[in-house]
């Protein structure tokens, strides 16, 4: 079974809020030899954002999206203790969240997941984080990086914010964004300001972390 | 038409000039105040071309040109320009810029990071350091681009175009820069502080040139290159890679409209050789001359270049851009002496040939140029012939039969 398949067999099972069939996908996709990285990009990611299409467009309830999301949680903790190994073996440290008011986080999970893969430490602060709270605790912890994701594009401003706010507070900071709410102006946004990347989906991110912060030791 | 107001020029000439000669910044602004507010991109250009009109060389040029920018910025950012539509060439050079800053962004996150600990930790540091680097190299396609593609485009539309020898100049300190960089960094016995320096110069001067970019080179351009040029330009961009951003979806191929040879359709049929030349001659002789393992570029009797080949994996990047470019332009100032020499040699008969051999990217590359005569001995320009010659070095003994293993 390839990658592709599974997308439409993962979909009605989010929608029929069939855990353990999704838990049965993920299973036989890393029996396939699928890695993280392709299950997430390949398989969760065209579902979620189905799912995201479909309730936009009022064909599913708001509970019908959430149990969805609930179970691609799951998931994602499933694969989690392949991911875990890796985590902190380098010294980068990535703080990812989604913007104020922005109430989806399997993105930004997603992409946190990805840096620890590649060996990072990753703070993953969830969704809805307000600014002054995310400035506070990038303060803290002084990250190498700071992820902010966006699933509905209504949060633009709210991104746009969060970005001046950070260069005022920390002006090198590099920024990335990402999320399906970007697809199109994230160029815009990037163009904007100093020193954000706009990273369109998982496969821009792993090309960037191989090549700007490749790490020799990194298990396969 | 580029136009500016003389008396702010002389102004900004005065203030320059002070800055030049070791002014106060401060005091020079307040002096000039009044005519700093407003000043445009093309009052800069204005300037550099004047520095240069009165023998001002690109090194003195450059030994200020930061100095001056970074109090000229305030000024200078205020000035409204229409920003490049998505997908036009100007739009992806400057996201490729964006995504350079986010990557210098990240090696000062990790020297902050090792603040106070650099003497003690260096080899990690460097360890750390290297990739970034070595990535920073990788951005060399956009100056590339620049050279090849959008300053022979500023040479048709402006008048001012001597400045872009500047930025050129410039281009190559920072390709410099980054090898030493890199090599400082692989090496064991570097010591911090000339890493750090290093460093500093680097950051510096690669934020400089982004700053020169946006703040006078691109507004201007997008105020005087009109727009179907940015189209071609925007097509001839896929020629190359595009630093540290997805590479776009390419544009719809027009026919006929890409060519790297210098013959108006009207005059193929009366060209200067022996009868008259057909499409399909054309077409061989292009196939012929692409599928030889040189780089061949001609430059014509009016120092003009007037062909290239594309022979696959060129060495010497061209775009369709440099067709009728003048060839002192396709050089950095650095180099133009030997350009020239070479050229008057030729054209006073005195010389036929003239040879040079270098090493790039691992790779052997003997570079020929010679003189191209008519059969009654008169000059009709010059040929460059360069060939990755590695292999053909290290060639041994004889092979008398066919091995393809």
């Amino acid at each position: 079974m390839n990658t592709q398949s599974s997308n439409n067999e993962l979909l009605p099972i989010l929608l029929n809020g069939d855990r353990n069939r999704g838990l049965e996908v993920v299973n036989r996709l890393l029996e396939e030899g699928k890695d993280v990285i392709t299950i997430y990009e390949g398989v969760i990611k065209p579902a979620m954002y189905e799912v995201g299409e479909l309730w936009e467009a009022g064909k599913i309830s708001v509970a019908s999206e959430h149990l969805a999301s609930a179970i691609v949680e799951t998931l994602l903790g499933h694969l989690y203790y392949r991911i875990i190994k890796n985590s902190g073996t380098n010294k980068m440290v990535v703080v990812v969240t989604s913007v104020e008011d922005e109430v989806h986080q399997i993105g930004a999970k997603m992409v946190s997941d990805m840096f620890e893969i590649h060996g990072w430490t990753s703070h993953f602060l969830g969704a809805n984080t307000p600014i002054d709270e995310l400035l506070d605790f990038v303060t803290k912890v002084n990250p190498t990086i700071i992820g902010l994701s966006m699933s509905i594009d209504l949060h633009t401003r709210n991104l746009e914010k969060t970005i001046l706010k950070i260069r005022e507070r920390i002006p090198e900071m590099p920024i990335l964004i990402g999320g399906q709410g970007l697809h199109e102006e994230g160029k815009e946004i990037m163009l904007k300001h100093n020193g954000v990347l706009y990273l369109k989906d998982l496969p821009a991110l792993e090309k960037f972390l191989n090549q700007a912060y490749y790490d020799k030791d990194r298990p396969n | 038409m580029i136009k500016s107001d003389r008396n702010k020029i002389e102004h900004l000439i005065a203030f320059s000039t002070g800055m030049m000669s070791g002014g106060d910044g401060k005091e020079l602004i307040e002096k000039h105040k009044e005519a700093l507010n407003g000043i445009t991109p093309y009052d800069m250009l204005y300037l550099e071309e004047y520095q240069m009109q009165m023998g001002i060389t690109v090194p003195e040029i450059k030994k200020e040109i930061n100095k001056i920018l970074n109090v000229l910025y305030e000024y200078l950012k205020e000035y409204e320009w229409e920003r490049p539509e998505e997908g036009s060439f100007l739009y992806y050079l400057m996201l490729e810029n964006r995504a350079f800053e986010f990557r210098l962004n990240t090696m000062k996150k990790i020297l902050k990071a090792y603040k106070g600990r650099e003497l003690d930790e260096l080899g990690s540091l460097k360890a750390e350091l290297l990739p970034h680097l070595e990535s920073f190299a990788g951005f060399e396609p956009h100056y590339v681009k620049k050279e090849n593609i959008l300053f022979p485009y500023l040479e048709k539309h402006w008048k001012e175009y001597k400045p872009l020898r500047v930025m050129w100049s410039l281009h190559d300190d920072l390709r410099r820069m980054i090898k030493e960089l890199i090599g400082l960094a692989k090496s064991e016995q570097s010591e911090w502080m000339t890493l750090n320096r290093a460093i500093g110069n680097y950051y510096f001067g690669a934020f400089g040139m982004i700053q020169k970019e946006e703040i006078i080179v691109y507004p201007i351009a997008a105020g005087t290159i009109p727009k179907e040029d940015w189209a071609e330009m925007h097509r001839q961009s896929f020629d190359y890679p595009f630093p540290f951003i997805d590479r776009p979806a390419p544009p719809a191929e027009e026919s006929g409209s890409d060519t790297n040879i210098d013959i108006p359709y009207s005059n193929r049929a009366a060209t200067e050789l022996n009868g008259p030349v057909s499409d399909q001659f054309l077409q061989r002789a292009t196939m012929i001359f692409d599928s030889l393992p040189l780089d061949i570029t001609y430059v014509d009797e009016k120092d003009k270049v007037r062909y290239f080949n594309r022979a696959k994996d060129r060495f010497f990047p061209r775009s369709p851009a440099v067709i009728g470019r003048d060839v002192r332009n396709c050089h950095p100032p650095e180099s133009l002496h030997v350009v020239e020499e070479i050229v008057n040699k030729f054209r006073s008969g005195e010389r036929d040939e003239a040879e040079f051999w270098i090493t790039m990217r691992g790779k052997f590359i003997h570079i020929r140029y010679f003189a191209v005569r008519s059969e009654k001995g008169e000059y009709k320009g010059v040929l460059e012939v360069s060939q990755d010659v590695t292999k053909i070095r290290e060639l041994q003994g004889q092979r008398r039969l066919l091995d393809w293993e």
